[in-house]
């Protein structure tokens, strides 16, 4: 052996692993070798110390007595237990069974700690859900409406004559209507846990509330007098454009949620809500004239 | 029973005589022509409403008024007699054709066409049917299904339809045109004092518009293109503004103007004028020179990235999108000496300015 030994054969040269002919092998090379020799000495020196910090331990006899005084009474305290209850009497075994999920068995232990995650994590999200919903930003109006029907306010005239005046092109000029005061308490409307995200949609910018009044009322006054109902022809266009004012309201709506400091995108939002106001007001009119 | 008999056998004759003649003259009323004509006030005011029927209307050189329904008696309210001076306002009526009553307001059913003084005022309204005016002062003119055409009105016209188109030519004063599906088709408008507008606004109609000479401009669609030919005022204030819609500007190439677009990061502003950028501006108010997007050059074209920059004739304007969602920006330019104010706001539409 003229090749230098590494410390993992050295280490087994000293914990007497090696085979004889291997051992006398490393012998030999430690007479000849003065650097495996110097290796050697370091390695035996920190085996030595090492054992002579752990020899309290290494002498305790394995398993400790301690140990085994605990492991001995705990087999003699399962057969306690099971001894008792064959022989308590029946109104005491929900307490037993109820003390028994307090001893933290080790496969107990498991199922414990995934029980606490789960609360934890349950909480958390209980409380971040009551949180949120409830709290607006600044200036917003949170809502929630149903039958496309807002509450009370001032609502903004509607111009009987569509787009006549409407200076609506002049976007650095449309300015949303001042919202009112709303003297009728809003009643909240409970919201299942499916319908956070419809909540979010309705959550509403400032000014849409006028609006939103004004199309219900003009709504309303379109779907008046159902013994009269609305000519094919009419109702084929209305709803025709209807659907494309709702759809460029919706992207106009989403952009201005999405940009809320953007005065632009709030200025498409109302000027999308105007062009609903004129179809539908163009529309009532349009059924005022066929009842006459 | 002889009696009753050579009672009932006559009176059953005369009824089916009776029935036979009623039914001979509906026949007839359904294809004659009722014809009447009363004088008039030069500047008349003549307003004609029925449910269903076409109308026809002309200017001519009579103070008179006639008016022609294919078989059903027209009314004239406010008509007067003698010596007592020319009616200023007529309100005609369908009357049922035999009888004398007078249908209620809006519910006749005629074809009807009128010929009145040049300088009248006319109001004209129909559910189902085509209106067209021509040759007199002042026009408003409503349907809901059918077609509008005006022209050569001179002082103020004000068309609406829902289902049907409008075209409006040789027209003076104020005019306001509305059309909910249908388009509106417009040429040769001109101002008579300097307050007159023009306004025209569809939701799904594409609006088209040649040679309009108002000042004050504004147009209006949801889902409409917009397409404009024609000479700018000077001093003009331009208004558009659309949803989906393009908007396309064909203006001569020496036009000065000042335009101040609004568009959505997805859509871009086409220019065949060499714009002078003053200023680009996206969503929250900022500076918007300094938050310019970078706006990429087709081949060959020169970047030009100080402020106000110049840009080249053909430049696409693009504005990069910075999230998924639609930003918003805005574009201030100027083309010579910024006489005309143009302000064009398209939400997902294009803006084209095109040399003519």
């Amino acid at each position: 052996m003229r090749e230098c030994l590494d410390e993992g054969v050295l280490q087994s040269y000293f914990d007497e692993e090696l085979s004889t002919e291997l051992r006398k092998d490393v012998a030999s090379h430690l007479t000849q070798c003065s650097k495996c020799a110097a290796a050697a000495t370091e390695l035996e020196s920190e085996n030595l110390m090492l054992a002579s910090a752990l020899a309290p331990e290494f002498d305790l006899p394995v398993p400790t007595e301690r140990l085994r005084q605990r492991v001995d009474a705990a087999i003699a305290g399962v057969e306690l237990v099971g001894s008792t209850a064959r022989q308590s009497a029946p109104s005491r075994s929900w307490i037993e069974a109820f003390a028994a999920l307090f001893k933290f068995a080790p496969q107990r232990a498991f199922g414990y700690a995934g029980l606490a995650a789960v609360l934890a994590f349950a909480s958390i999200f209980a409380i971040v859900k009551l949180r949120n919903p409830e709290v607006s930003a600044p200036g917003e109006i949170v809502e929630t409406f149903a039958n496309n029907r807002p509450p009370e306010e001032t609502p903004i005239e509607a111009s009987p004559s569509g787009p006549r005046g409407d200076d609506s092109t002049k976007a650095s000029d449309t300015q949303p209507p001042e919202p009112q005061p709303t003297h009728r308490p809003v009643q909240p409307v409970k919201r299942r846990s499916g319908q956070s995200a419809v909540a979010r949609e309705v959550r509403l910018l400032p000014g849409e509330r006028s609006y939103l009044k004004t199309i219900a009322a003009l709504d309303e006054s379109i779907k008046a007098n159902p013994d009269s109902p609305m000519r094919p022809a009419l109702q084929a266009e209305y709803e025709r454009n209807l659907a494309l004012v709702d759809r460029a309201l919706a992207a106009a709506r989403t952009a201005a949620k999405g940009n809320p400091n953007d005065p632009v995108a709030a200025e498409f939002m109302f000027a999308a809500y105007q062009s609903k106001v004129d179809l539908l007001n163009t529309v009532a009119d349009a059924r005022m004239y066929n009842r006459r | 029973m002889k009696f009753k008999a050579l009672i009932s056998i006559p009176l059953l004759f005369g009824l089916a005589t009776a029935a036979l003649a009623g039914e001979d003259d509906r026949k007839n009323s359904s294809t004659q022509q009722v014809e009447r004509t009363v004088s008039a006030d030069p500047s008349v005011m003549v307003s004609l409403c029925v449910m269903s029927g076409s109308i026809n209307v002309s200017g001519w050189d009579r103070n008179e008024v006639f008016a022609r329904s294919d078989g059903q008696q027209i009314d004239f309210k406010g008509e007067t007699t003698g010596e007592k001076p020319a009616p200023k306002r007529l309100e005609l009526s369908i009357i049922e054709a035999h009888g004398s009553k007078v249908r209620p307001s809006c519910q006749g059913y005629s074809d009807v066409e009128l010929k009145v003084p040049q300088g009248a005022t006319v109001q004209i309204q129909t559910r189902d049917g085509s209106i067209s005016i021509a040759g007199v002062a002042a026009a408003y003119a409503g349907t809901q299904n059918g077609d509008i055409t005006v022209q050569q009105v001179g002082i103020w016209v004000e068309a609406a339809t829902i289902g049907g188109s409008i075209v409006a030519r040789d027209l003076g004063g104020r005019i306001t045109l509305t059309s909910i599906g249908g388009g509106i088709e417009a040429i040769n408008l001109r101002p008579v004092s300097s307050g007159d507008a023009f306004d025209a606004a569809s939701v799904s109609g594409d609006i088209n518009l040649v040679q309009v000479g108002h000042s004050q401009f504004n147009v209006k669609s949801v889902s409409g293109n917009v397409n404009v030919k024609g000479p700018l005022v000077r001093g003009g204030r331009y208004g558009f503004l659309t949803m989906s819609g393009d908007v396309t500007l064909s203006l001569p190439a020496d036009s000065s103007f000042e335009l101040s677009a609004k568009v959505s990061n997805k859509d871009v502003v086409v220019s065949d004028f060499p714009l002078q950028v003053l200023a680009e501006g996206g969503s929250g108010g900022s500076s918007a020179v300094a938050t310019a997007p970078k706006s990429p050059e087709p081949p060959g074209t020169p970047s030009t990235k100080v402020a106000p920059r110049k840009v080249k004739p053909g430049v696409v304007v693009k504005l990069e999108p910075r999230t998924t969602i639609i930003i918003l920006r805005r574009i201030n330019a100027v083309h010579g000496a910024g006489e005309a104010n143009i302000s064009v706001a398209s939400f997902s539409g294009k803006v084209l300015l095109k040399k003519k």
